[in-house]
C-alpha cells in the first residue's frame, strides 16, 4: 500500500484535527501574551469538552453545550488567574492542579451522573457545512467543515485585529513583556491579566467542546490526549501570534492526519502513532532557541517586592 | 494670589510591616525650580516617590499638589495631574517600538483603533521643542541607556507632566550624557516646568539644584537653598555624623604579575557588549581600576577571565599558566575571587540561609567536607568568625540573607571572598547600593588586601571610586579601551570624555 | 530540637496542613451536594485507610509509587526543573524491569531483582536523556518535552506488548517474571512489598544527599540561582542534565516497584496517572525528601479510603482523587498561606 501525502481527505483531516489545537494555541496566546504560562490548557480543554458533552446531552442543543464550555473554561481561567495572579503562585504548579482536577472532576461526575467511567451518552453534534462541494477548487476541502472551525478561523483574524491595531491589544501586550512599565502608566495590569486569561482559557473550553461535540457526538475519558500540550506547542512554534498559532497548528494537524493514514502500513500502528510526537520534539529543538516570548512570561508580578 | 508651591507634603509616613520606610517627611518644592532630594541607600526616597506617584498609599500624611490636597490611588491619576516620573529601573516595553513606548496608555483618539500617525506628530514637536533627537520606529531593546532616559522623558512631556520627577538619573549615564541630561532639564525649567531629582551624589546637587532636601532614616532632616550648603555639609546631615571618605594609601608596591590578558576577545552572550582586543595585566599588591558606563563590555570582561565565557581571540594568563578553558571552580580552587556587581543575582542565593551563603564557592572544599558530608561545626566556626570579623549584622545564621540589609550582604560576599587569601580579587562595583559607613569599611579592607600582596582589579563606573583606589586606570569603552593611566596623569574631563567614546586630543570626534 | 527550630518546622508544615483541611471541607461540600453525610463518609474513608493492618498494608502499598515519584520530581524541581514526565519514565523503567524479569533464569532471588532494579533505572535514565539535552542544548522547556515522551512511552510500551513480548490474556499484558525477580512481600495476601523499605531508603539518602553533600549543596543552588552558582564554580548546565536523569532513573524504579512487587509483570497503560498525582505528593511534603513520605501516605489512605467508603456510601470512590486535586490546588496558593497567616497571627505586633 502507498503512502499517500496530499488528498482531499488529508487536507479535511488536517483542518478537523487542527482546529481544537489552533483554538487551544489561541487560548495559550492570550494567556502568555499577559505574562501567564498556563500548562493547564489540556485540562481546561478536557472540562470544555466535557461540559459541551453533557450539556449538549440534557438541553439537546449543540450550541449550548458550546455556551457552556467556554462558561466553564473562563471560570477555570478566574480560578488559575486567581492563583497566579491573586496568589502569586508558581504558574506552572496552578495549570498541573488544574489538569489534575480536570482529569478527576470529570470522571467523577461521569460516574455520578451515568454510572460510567469511560464516557457520556451521545449527545448532539455542531453542524457542518454541506453542499459546499459546488464551490471551485475550496469546495471539497470545505463541504463536511464543523460550523466551529469556522468560528474559530474568525477568531483567529479578530485576535490579530485586537492584538495590533487597536489600544487595548498595544496595552495587553505592554503587559505580557513589562507589566511594571505597564503599571507605571497607569494601565490596570492586573484587570488585563484576569481578562485575558479568562478569554484565553475559555477559548481553550471552546477548543475542548470541538473535541466533543464538533468531531465526534461524544465525550470519552481523558479525550484530549495531550493536545492541550501539543496546542503550546503550537503556540510556541507560531511565536505567540494568531497567525502563527494558526500555521504551526495546520502543521502540526498535518502530522497526526498522515499519521492516521499511515495506520494500515506494515509498520505497527503502536510505532507509527510515536510520529507526530517526535515531529513536535524536533521541530520545538530547532526553533526553541531562536523564538522568544513575552519578557514577563512565566514570572510572578509583585509591585512591592519589585525595586 | 499666584500660586507659588508646586508641591508640598506635610508628615508622610509609610510602614512595611515593622520597617518604617518614611517615617515623617515634609517637604516644600516651588514652581519653576529645580530640586533635588538627597540620602542615603534606604533612607526612603523611593518609597516617597512611589507614594507621591500613586504606586503605594501612605499610611498618614497630607500631599499639596498645585495647591491642592491630593491622595493617588493609581499612576494614572498623578499623570492626570501632571506628574511625570522617570524611574531609576526604566519602565519601558523592550520589545516595543520607541513610539509605542511613548503613547502607551496615552493612545491619540477616542475610538479603540491605534492612529499612530496623530501621535508620531504630536511626539516629533515636542522633541524638537526641546532638541531631543529620537528614533521612533527603533525597538527599544536596541538603543543604549542614555537614550532609553530620553524616551522616559518624552514619555512624560507627552501626558504634559509640568512636575517632572527623576529617580537617580545619573546613575547610568556617562558624564557626557550626564552634562547633557542637567541642560534638558534647565531648558524645562526656563519653560516654566518644575523638576525634582533623587540622588545620593552630592557634586551633581551643587551643580544643578536650587533647593535640597536631606532625608535620613525615613525623616527629612532639614532642607536649604543650595548657596548655603555645600557637599560637607550635606554629607554630614545625610549620615548623621562627619564622614571622613579620606583614604590613607601608600605607594604601591607591585611585585610579581599575577594576571595578563592579552588581546582578549570573547563571544557575545544575549546581544550584550562582546571584548574587542583588551590587554593589561595586575602585579601582586596593586590595584588596577576599570572604569566605564555600565554595559560596555564589563561582564564579558570578568566572564572571560573567570572561565564563564568562551574566548574567542587572545590569551589570559594567570599565575603565569594560560586558562584558557579552564574551569571556574578550579581558578577558585588557585585563589581567583570575585566579589560580583550584583550581589543577589550573582554573588548570593536569595532563599539560602547566611550559613548557606558564607561557603558558596567554598561548598567543596577540604575545609567544610569530610567524607563527603558537610561538616557542620566547621562551617559554623567559619562563618561565625566571618560575621565577627567583617561586623556583619544577622540575627543568626540560619536567617536568611535576604533578611539582611545590602551593606551587610555585601560585606558577607567580601568576608567570604576574602577568607582563603585570594590572589587575585575581582571587584565589580563593590559598594553599589551600600550605605556610607559600608563603603568606608569596604575601602580599607580592599587597600588592606593591597597591602597584603593581593592583585586587585577593579570595576566600576564611580569614577570617584575608581580614582581613589587605584594604582592605574583604563577607560572601558565598547569593550576595547580608550586610554590608560596613573590616576593622577588623567583628569576627570578626559576620563569622561573616553568614556563617551571620545580621545581627549581630537575632542567631538567618537571613536 | 529547639524551640525556633520547632516554630520553624511548624511554619514549614502549616501551609501543607491548611491545604489538606481545605481540600477536605470542599470535599464535604461535594459529599453534602450528593445528598451524603460527610461526616459518615470521611468515618468510613478514615476506618478503610487506617482502620487495621490489612488497611494499613493496602494504603502503604498504594503510597508506595507515589513515594518514589515524589522523589522523582523532586529532585528535578530541586534543581529548577518541572518534570512532568515521570509517568513515561515510569512505564519504560517498568517495562524494562519486566523484561530482565522474564528473561533471566536460574539466577539468585537478590541478584535477579538487583539486576531488574538497575535496568529499570537505567531505562528512566536512558529517557530522560532527550529532555535534558534539549532543554540546555536548544532550550525546549522540559514541560513540553516530558510530556511529548510520555506519548511516545505509552506508545512504545504497548509496541513491546503487544507486538513483541506479548502473552495472551484478558490485557494486553507481557510474560510473567521469573518467581525470583519478585519483590518479597511485607503482609501477605496484600501486595504491599519490599519496594516500600526501597522508597523509604531512598527518600533518606535524597535527603542526605541535598542537604549534607556539596552535590546537592550545588544542585539548590542551580535550581534557585544558577547565575550564582556560575561566578561560584558550579556548572549549571552539568547539574541539569544530572538532575534530570537522576529523577528519570528514580521514575524508572518506580516502575519496577509496579512489575516486580504488584503485577509480576508488564501491564499495558497499567497506571492511573501514577507519574501526575506524584507530582502533587511532592508539592504536598514541599518538595522535601522527608515530607514526601507523609504526604504519599496521605494520598494512599485517600485512595485506599475512598475506595473502602464507596461502598458504604453512595458516594463515587473519584472523591479521593478530587480532594487530591484540591490539595494541589490549594497548595498551589502556598504564598497566600504564608504571607497572609503571618500577618493574622504577628499582626503588627513587631
Amino acid at each position: 500500500m502507498m503512502v499517500t501525502f496530499l488528498s482531499v481527505s488529508i487536507i479535511q483531516a488536517t483542518i478537523s484535527i487542527a482546529t481544537p489545537l489552533f483554538m487551544g494555541a489561541l487560548g495559550g496566546v492570550f494567556n502568555e501574551r499577559v505574562g501567564i504560562v498556563n500548562v493547564g490548557l489540556d485540562g481546561i480543554m478536557l472540562s470544555g469538552a466535557f461540559t459541551a458533552a453533557i450539556t449538549s446531552y440534557y438541553t439537546q442543543s449543540a450550541w449550548m453545550g458550546v455556551l457552556a464550555a467556554l462558561i466553564v473554561g473562563g471560570l477555570l481561567g478566574l480560578l488559575h488567574a486567581a492563583i497566579c495572579v491573586g496568589f502569586k503562585a508558581d504558574h506552572v504548579v496552578s495549570g498541573v492542579a488544574i489538569n489534575i482536577l480536570a482529569s478527576s472532576v470529570t470522571v467523577f461526575l461521569l460516574q455520578l451522573l451515568f454510572h460510567n467511567k469511560g464516557q457520556s451518552p451521545f449527545a448532539p453534534k455542531i453542524g457542518q457545512l454541506s453542499n459546499a462541494g459546488s464551490i471551485p477548487i475550496l469546495g471539497p476541502i470545505l463541504n463536511n467543515m464543523s460550523y466551529l472551525t469556522i468560528v474559530g478561523l474568525a477568531l483567529i483574524v479578530i485576535s490579530h485585529f485586537f492584538l495590533y491595531h487597536t489600544k487595548m491589544g498595544l496595552r495587553l501586550r505592554s503587559v505580557g513583556e513589562n507589566p511594571y512599565a505597564a503599571q507605571s502608566l497607569g494601565i490596570p495590569v492586573r484587570k488585563y491579566m484576569y481578562l485575558s486569561v479568562i478569554a484565553g482559557c475559555a477559548l481553550a473550553g471552546l477548543a475542548g467542546s470541538f473535541l466533543s461535540i464538533g468531531m465526534l457526538n461524544i465525550f470519552t475519558k481523558n479525550m484530549t490526549a495531550g493536545r492541550g500540550y501539543i496546542a503550546l506547542a503550537a503556540m510556541i512554534l507560531g511565536r505567540w501570534t494568531p497567525f502563527g498559532a494558526l500555521g504551526a497548528s495546520l502543521f502540526f494537524g498535518y502530522v497526526l492526519a498522515w499519521q492516521m493514514n499511515a495506520q494500515g502500513l506494515t509498520i505497527p500502528a503502536q510505532l507509527v502513532e510515536i510520529i507526530p510526537y517526535i515531529t513536535i520534539l524536533l521541530v520545538l529543538a530547532f526553533v526553541s532557541k531562536r523564538v522568544r516570548g513575552p519578557a514577563h512570561d512565566g514570572k510572578i508580578f509583585a509591585p512591592s517586592e519589585h525595586q | 494670589m499666584a500660586l507659588e508651591e508646586a508641591l508640598v507634603i506635610k508628615g508622610l509616613k509609610k510602614y512595611f510591616g515593622h520597617v518604617k520606610a518614611n517615617d515623617g517627611i515634609d517637604l516644600v518644592v516651588p514652581i519653576g525650580t529645580i530640586h533635588a532630594i538627597v540620602g542615603e541607600n534606604g533612607a526612603g526616597k523611593s518609597t516617597l516617590m512611589k507614594s507621591l506617584f500613586g504606586l503605594l498609599q501612605p499610611d498618614s500624611g497630607e500631599i499639596y499638589l498645585w495647591g491642592e490636597k491630593v491622595r493617588f490611588s493609581s499612576p494614572l491619576q498623578a499623570l492626570d495631574r501632571g506628574i511625570g516620573m522617570v524611574h531609576q529601573h526604566f519602565m519601558l516595553v523592550e520589545a516595543l517600538s520607541v513610539l509605542e513606548n511613548i503613547i502607551l496608555g496615552a493612545e491619540p483618539g477616542k475610538g479603540i483603533l491605534l492612529n499612530y500617525n496623530d501621535s508620531r506628530k504630536t511626539v516629533e514637536e515636542i522633541c524638537q521643542k526641546y532638541g531631543l533627537v529620537l528614533d521612533l520606529d527603533a525597538l527599544v531593546e536596541n538603543l543604549p541607556v542614555g537614550i532609553q532616559q530620553r524616551i522616559e522623558i518624552v514619555k512624560m512631556l507627552y501626558r504634559g507632566a509640568r512636575l517632572i520627577i527623576l529617580d537617580e538619573p545619573s546613575a547610568v549615564l556617562t558624564p557626557h550624557e550626564i552634562v547633557r541630561l542637567f541642560e534638558i532639564l534647565r531648558e524645562f525649567k526656563k519653560d516654566g516646568c518644575t523638576v525634582i531629582f533623587i540622588t545620593h551624589k552630592l557634586n551633581e546637587v551643587m551643580a544643578l539644584a536650587d533647593d535640597v532636601t536631606v532625608i535620613r532614616d525615613g525623616r527629612t532632616v532639614g532642607h536649604w537653598p543650595i548657596s548655603e550648603v555645600n557637599e560637607k555639609i550635606l554629607a554630614r546631615q545625610m549620615v548623621g555624623r562627619d564622614v571622613v571618605l579620606d583614604l590613607v594609601k601608600d605607594e604601591a608596591q607591585p611585585t610579581e604579575l599575577v594576571l595578563q590578558v592579552q588581546d582578549l576577545q570573547t563571544e557575545q552572550v544575549n546581544g550584550d557588549q562582546k571584548a574587542v582586543g583588551l590587554s593589561f595585566d595586575i602585579r601582586a599588591g596593586e590595584i588596577l581600576g576599570i572604569i566605564g558606563v555600565a554595559g560596555n563590555g564589563q561582564d564579558a570582561l570578568i566572564e572571560g577571565i573567570l572561565g564563564l565565557r568562551k574566548v574567542e581571540k587572545g590569551k589570559i594568563l594567570y599565575l603565569g599558566e594560560n586558562i584558557k578553558g579552564v574551569d571556574t571552580s578550579h581558578l577558585r580552587q588557585k585563589g581567583m575571587s570575585c566579589i560580583s556587581s550584583d550581589r543577589l543575582k550573582t554573588g548570593l542565593v536569595g532563599e539560602f540561609s547566611v550559613r548557606e551563603n558564607a561557603i558558596l564557592g567554598y561548598q567543596a572544599g577540604k575545609e567544610f567536607v569530610s567524607s563527603m558530608l558537610f561538616q557542620k561545626k566547621r562551617i559554623d566556626q567559619y562563618a561565625n568568625q566571618l560575621i565577627q570579623k567583617f561586623q556583619i549584622k544577622t540575627p543568626s545564621l540560619e536567617a536568611r540573607i535576604t533578611t539582611l540589609s545590602g551593606g551587610n550582604q555585601q560585606k558577607l560576599i567580601i568576608g567570604r571572598e576574602l577568607h582563603a587569601n585570594p590572589k587575585l580579587i575581582i571587584a565589580v562595583q563593590p559598594t553599589r547600593g551600600v550605605d556610607i559607613g559600608a563603603i568606608e569599611f569596604i575601602y580599607q579592607v580592599l587597600l588592606e588586601c593591597r597591602r597584603q600582596n593581593t592583585a586587585i582589579l577593579l570595576i566600576s563606573n564611580e569614577l570617584e571610586e575608581v580614582l581613589s583606589l587605584s594604582d592605574r586606570v583604563s577607560v572601558l569603552y565598547q569593550g576595547r579601551f580608550m586610554g590608560s593611566g596613573a590616576p593622577n596623569l588623567l583628569s576627570k574631563d578626559d576620563i569622561g570624555l573616553m568614556m563617551a567614546g571620545i580621545h581627549p586630543e581630537k575632542e567631538g570626534e567618537p571613536a | 530540637m529547639n524551640i525556633s527550630r520547632l516554630k520553624f518546622f511548624l511554619w514549614q508544615v502549616l501551609p501543607s496542613i491548611l491545604a489538606v483541611l481545605c481540600a477536605l471541607l470542599i470535599g464535604a461540600v461535594i459529599i453534602l451536594a450528593i445528598g451524603e453525610n460527610p461526616l459518615q463518609a470521611y468515618a468510613a474513608m478514615f476506618q478503610g485507610a487506617f482502620g487495621d493492618p490489612s488497611s494499613w498494608a493496602e494504603t502503604l502499598q498504594r503510597a508506595t509509587p507515589y513515594i518514589f515519584g515524589g522523589l522523582a520530581f523532586l529532585i528535578a524541581a530541586r534543581a529548577g526543573l518541572f518534570n512532568i514526565g515521570i509517568e513515561g519514565q515510569m512505564y519504560v523503567g517498568a517495562i524494562a524491569a519486566a523484561i530482565v524479569g522474564f528473561s533471566l533464569h536460574h539466577i539468585p532471588s537478590f541478584l535477579h531483582v538487583t539486576l531488574a532494579l538497575i535496568a529499570a533505572a537505567f531505562a528512566g535514565y536512558v529517557w530522560s536523556i532527550v529532555p535534558a539535552l534539549l532543554k540546555v542544548k536548544s532550550g525546549v522547556h522540559e514541560v513540553i518535552s516530558t510530556i511529548m515522551l510520555n506519548y511516545v512511552a505509552y506508545a512504545l510500551t504497548a509496541y513491546l506488548t503487544v507486538r513483541v513480548f506479548h502473552e495472551p490474556g484478558a490485557v494486553a499484558q507481557t510474560y510473567k517474571v521469573d518467581s525470583s525477580a519478585i519483590l518479597p512481600a511485607l503482609m501477605s495476601p496484600n501486595k504491599l512489598n519490599a519496594g516500600f523499605l526501597l522508597a523509604l531508603l531512598l527518600a533518606i539518602a535524597i535527603y542526605v544527599f541535598l542537604f549534607h553533600t556539596p552535590w546537592g549543596y550545588n544542585l539548590r543552588v542551580t535550581g534557585i540561582n544558577p547565575s550564582a552558582g556560575l561566578y561560584a564554580g558550579i556548572k549549571s548546565t552539568r547539574v541539569v542534565v544530572w538532575a534530570m536523569l537522576m529523577s528519570g532513573a528514580i521514575g524508572g524504579l518506580m516502575g519496577a516497584e509496579r512489575t516486580l512487587g504488584i503485577y509480576g509483570r508488564f501491564i499495558n497503560s497499567f497506571s492511573p496517572g501514577y507519574g501526575f498525582t506524584a507530582i502533587a505528593v511532592a508539592l504536598l511534603g514541599q518538595n522535601h525528601p522527608l515530607g514526601i513520605i507523609p504526604a504519599a501516605i496521605l494520598f494512599g489512605a485517600l485512595e485506599n479510603g475512598a475506595s473502602a467508603m464507596s461502598f458504604q456510601v453512595n458516594v463515587p470512590r473519584e472523591l479521593g482523587l478530587i480532594l487530591e486535586a484540591l490539595i494541589i490546588v490549594f497548595i498551589a496558593a502556598e504564598h497566600f498561606f504564608r504571607v497572609h497567616l503571618r500577618s493574622m497571627i504577628k499582626g503588627d505586633k513587631e
